[in-house]
């Protein structure tokens, strides 16, 4: 086959990768894992944590809890996530320390340190409530 | 610490097995030290096998003539029966770049930190600059078809890192991007013949050249998902581009790169690439004695695997010359196993599709640096904070 009959075929078929990539993407779950698990090789992956509430604080409608299990991670829910969760699922301004949620959302890396950074309003969901609401 | 210093440059010699990547060395090893002796294995083992892929690189998967637009540069003069004089300017410019990088460390250990600081903020800024300048350096059509590459090959890298499609997509990806399709491309190709004892004498490596490619490996540490190839490229823009100028380049910035990989672990508490991560889970990065010992098992490792190199290479390249292309199959054979067994059916997939994103710079003539938007896209889009909202596109698209 010559070459531009051979690129064709590969830009078809590697879009068709990208494609079916998307779709597996679509249907992942994100990934459970420890905290302590958690290092700078999963920045940018999709992952759920889960532990207990030890901090909470809000900064300009920002949410920032700091999650520990095995060791501490800081959890940031952006205000218009904050905003969407407080109409369909979740008030975090009622989250307590001493309750316990399970976290999906991405890793981040902020000045060094990890943060899972949630991106749906489902993506919290209270474990033990603790003296949370 | 000679045991584990003896193990890594050992294990680095596997570098003259094809596409053996330094990455999979090390989990395969890993259990075998812990601690500061972990730290000194993965340091060595990554210098010494910095030194010996030179020979299948140069040697190894020549491609046919078609292919002559977009040829690596050492396949390039092998063509030519210039493999031994690529060689040999390869070592020699190591050499004089580690020689350099090592005299460069006072500096490098006060300014690194201060350039991070600086830098940091601007990083997805400064790296769409640099991916631009390889598309500008691209005549005519080939911008067009390099922006196509390096976005395609930027999405696909996207998908793969941000979901949990595959636990460590890295291998299968790089196979398919750079390995399966430079064996692919040299079925029917000619086998580099070395010159024999007519071959070229003297120091090979240009000054100027290597002093360039010495400085750019230090600052490459100051941006992620840098590779010496696409560093080189951007380079040469301001050099003369011939074979022999992007192999001191390239040469340079890979040795340079590799000590300041390991630097920027304790001066910046960054980690830039699979064996620097290793070294920073097993040291206190703090302790500035543990510095000394990893970059004296890595230099150590270096010199070591370069002496060997050096006396060896012209017998080296008899017998690579000798396997020519009849051992491709069996290596085409080796790869598709191994990324089998490393990441089952979705590996395959992974690597079966950016094989086909990988033939397309040889197929298009374009550059091959382009297919590193692969890793260079989703460093632009996480710095950016784009990954987020990207994510959820996709999840809800």
């Amino acid at each position: 086959m010559e070459d531009g009959k051979l690129a064709v075929a590969c830009v078809f078929l590697a879009l068709l990768g990208t494609v079916m990539l998307v779709f597996l993407a679509r249907e992942t779950e994100p990934q459970k894992m420890e905290i302590g698990a958690l290092g700078m090789d999963d920045v940018g992956r999709l992952v759920e944590v889960g532990g207990a509430i030890t901090g909470v604080s809000e900064r300009d409608g920002n949410f920032f809890l700091k999650l520990c299990s095995d060791k501490c991670v800081q959890v940031v829910v952006f205000r218009s996530l904050a905003q969407e969760m407080k109409v369909s699922s979740i008030d975090l301004s009622l989250l307590k320390a001493g309750g316990a949620v399970s976290v999906s959302g991405l890793v981040k890396e902020y000045r060094g340190e990890l943060e899972v950074v949630p991106f749906d309003r489902n993506s919290i969901e209270v474990t033990r409530s603790g003296s949370a609401a | 610490m000679l045991f584990p210093l003896a193990a890594g440059i050992a294990a680095g010699a596997l570098g003259l097995v094809p596409f053996l990547h330094t990455n999979l060395l090390l989990q395969l090893t890993q259990n075998w030290f812990y601690g500061l002796g972990l730290a000194a294995f993965a340091a060595a083992l990554a210098f010494s096998h910095s030194v010996f892929e030179i020979i299948p690189s140069v040697f190894l998967f020549v491609p046919s003539g078609g292919q002559a637009l977009s040829m690596l540069p050492a396949h390039e003069l092998a063509m030519k029966g210039k493999a031994v004089l690529a060689a040999r300017t390869v070592l020699h410019s190591m050499l004089a770049s580690f020689a350099a990088a090592l005299a460069l460390l006072p500096i490098g250990l006060v300014a690194l930190p201060l350039l991070f600081d600086a830098v940091a903020p601007y990083s997805p800024f400064i790296l769409i600059a640099l991916a631009a300048s390889t598309f500008l350096a691209e005549k005519g059509k080939n911008a067009i078809a390099g922006i196509f590459i390096f976005l395609l090959s930027g999405a696909f890298g996207f998908l793969l890192f941000s979901f949990p499609i595959q636990k460590e997509p890295l291998f299968p990806l790089l196979s398919g991007l750079f390995g399966i399709p430079a064996v692919l491309l040299s079925f029917g190709g000619k086998p580099a013949k070395p010159e024999g004892e007519k071959g070229p004498k003297g120091f090979l490596a240009d000054a100027r050249l290597v002093g360039a490619g010495a400085v750019l490996g230090m600052l490459s540490d100051l941006l992620p998902a840098l590779s010496p190839a696409f560093v080189s490229s951007i380079a040469l823009a301001f050099f003369e581009e011939s074979p022999l100028a992007f192999l001191q380049v390239n040469a340079a910035v890979i040795s340079s790169k590799m000590l300041y990989d390991f630097v920027a672990v304790f001066s910046v508490g960054k980690a830039r690439s699979g064996a620097a991560v290793a070294v920073q889970q097993a040291v206190i990065a703090t302790d500035w004695s543990q510095f000394l010992i990893v970059i004296a098992a890595g230099a150590a490792a270096f010199f070591a695997a370069l002496a060997v190199l050096l006396f060896a290479s012209r017998k080296l390249a008899g017998v690579m010359a000798s396997l020519g292309s009849r051992m491709n199959a069996a290596v085409l054979a080796i790869i598709v196993a191994a990324v089998f067994a490393y990441g089952g059916p979705a590996g395959l997939f992974t690597a079966g599709a950016a094989t086909c994103i990988g033939l397309l710079p040889p197929l298009v003539g374009a550059r091959r640096s382009h297919t590193m938007g692969a890793l260079i896209v989703p460093s632009i889009v996480y710095s950016l904070g784009w990954a987020g909202p990207l994510a959820l596109l996709v999840k809800t698209f």
